[in-house]
């Protein structure tokens, strides 16, 4: 007689014999797989050896700047004008990830339980787009719960134009009784040709 | 992760085909059936484990060579397949549910009492909520452990535990009722 165990596992195996194949669905796959070429490693630690420069100069250049300037009262900058310079800096130092138009990028998630909700309750996706350093807002967009509750990363997708984007998830929603908040961005580039998403045809 | 799984995804790392291909054919098992029977469609379940394998090989350079290989993809294919399941719930795509399998040999040896408890277990794995039918999904067919389940699902091991718990509890009371009797913990 066979487990309790057993029979889920008999079940679900029998249940779900594919009729289709391994072999043409590699050819799908390795169709659609871009090779990476060496020099794209030397690209990239070019690219962060010139990012590595470019910060020590610029430290250097604060720190010359901090010794010879005489002590001034601290000058707190508007927010709006704080906040410009945070992205500024962040847009510079770090390199964004690279994705083609349409395609999936995936936003590591922050969450964390909440008494006093005041903000909105709707977990939204707002992707801003990045021009000479001006951000500006290129759509807001109401995420399911479900996409999110239980998951500590989210799916969304890249926008279609080709630009620098900064892409922010944010809300909350409920887990029971608990009101959960959630936070993730990321910055990215967009480049190239339309991603395939072949799940579109459907 | 063993020794051959490691070097494999050091070498796929290193951008060879040949280790990209074999390390497909060692998931695409159990991530299609996976897909399939959180979607129930084998078209859009084609799509979304295809979709899963490139974006897994495309973020292979951010995988930890140190940790398992198949929690991190598994927890790509359900998000994959969770949404095209999205899809089809919108009513896009229809569930194509207790179609005969063509390609499956016919058996005569398959008693009907045995094959009508057989679509009973199977009914009843289906009338399960998400949050029990995907941690079963998991241990018996992608044959994760529950400490491998719990960093798929990104909970607990131990509400992992108690899920799988209460979903062998409720096929097995699902079960009873079927068959008309009382408790039968045999099945």
């Amino acid at each position: 007689m066979k487990t309790f165990d057993e029979q889920i596992e008999d079940v679900l195996r029998q249940k779900s014999e594919w009729p289709g194949s391994a072999d043409f669905l590699w050819e799908n796959i390795s169709g659609q797989i871009e090779m990476k070429p060496e020099k794209q490693s030397f690209r990239r630690r070019s690219f962060w050896m010139g990012a590595g420069a470019v910060a020590t100069i610029f430290l250097a250049f604060m720190l010359y700047t901090m010794l010879n300037t005489p002590v001034l009262p601290p000058v707190v900058p508007e927010e709006p004008q704080l906040a410009r310079m945070q992205m500024f800096s962040a847009i510079m130092l770090t390199e964004p990830e690279v994705y083609l138009p349409g395609e999936q990028v995936e936003l590591i998630l922050t969450s964390h339980p909440v008494d006093n909700w005041n903000e909105g309750q709707d977990l939204s996706l707002t992707i801003w787009k990045d021009v000479e350093a001006e951000q500006s807002m290129v759509s807001r967009s109401t995420l399911p719960h479900e996409l999110i509750r239980g998951q500590d990363s989210a799916f969304v997708q890249s926008p279609m134009d080709p630009g620098l984007y900064r892409l922010v998830v944010e809300g909350s929603f409920m887990d029971g009784d608990q009101r959960i908040s959630v936070f993730g961005e990321k910055t990215i580039r967009v480049e190239g040709e339309r991603f395939d998403e072949t799940s579109e045809k459907d | 992760m063993d020794i051959t799984e490691r070097e494999l995804i050091k070498q796929a790392k290193e951008g060879k085909q040949d280790a990209l291909e074999q390390i497909f054919r060692n998931h695409i098992d159990s991530a299609i059936r996976l897909a399939y029977l959180i979607c129930r469609n084998w078209a859009t379940a084609e799509d979304a484990v295809q979709e899963a394998f490139l974006q897994a090989f495309r973020s292979l350079d951010s995988f930890q060579d140190d940790r398992p290989f198949k929690p991190w993809f598994t927890k790509i294919v359900v998000n994959k397949a969770k949404r095209t399941k999205d899809r089809l719930d919108r009513g896009h795509v229809p569930y194509e549910n207790e179609e005969p399998n063509p390609h499956r040999a016919y058996a005569p040896e398959e008693h009907a009492l045995e094959q009508e408890g057989i679509n009973a277990l199977f009914q009843a794995i289906n009338e399960l909520d998400e949050k029990h039918r995907l941690p079963l999904l998991l241990k018996y067919v992608s044959g994760l452990t529950e400490a491998q389940i719990a960093e798929t699902l990104s909970m607990p091991a131990s509400r992992v535990k108690s899920r799988l718990y209460v979903a062998r509890q409720r096929l097995k009371k699902y079960i009873a009722i079927l068959e008309g009797g009382g408790q039968n913990e045999d099945i």
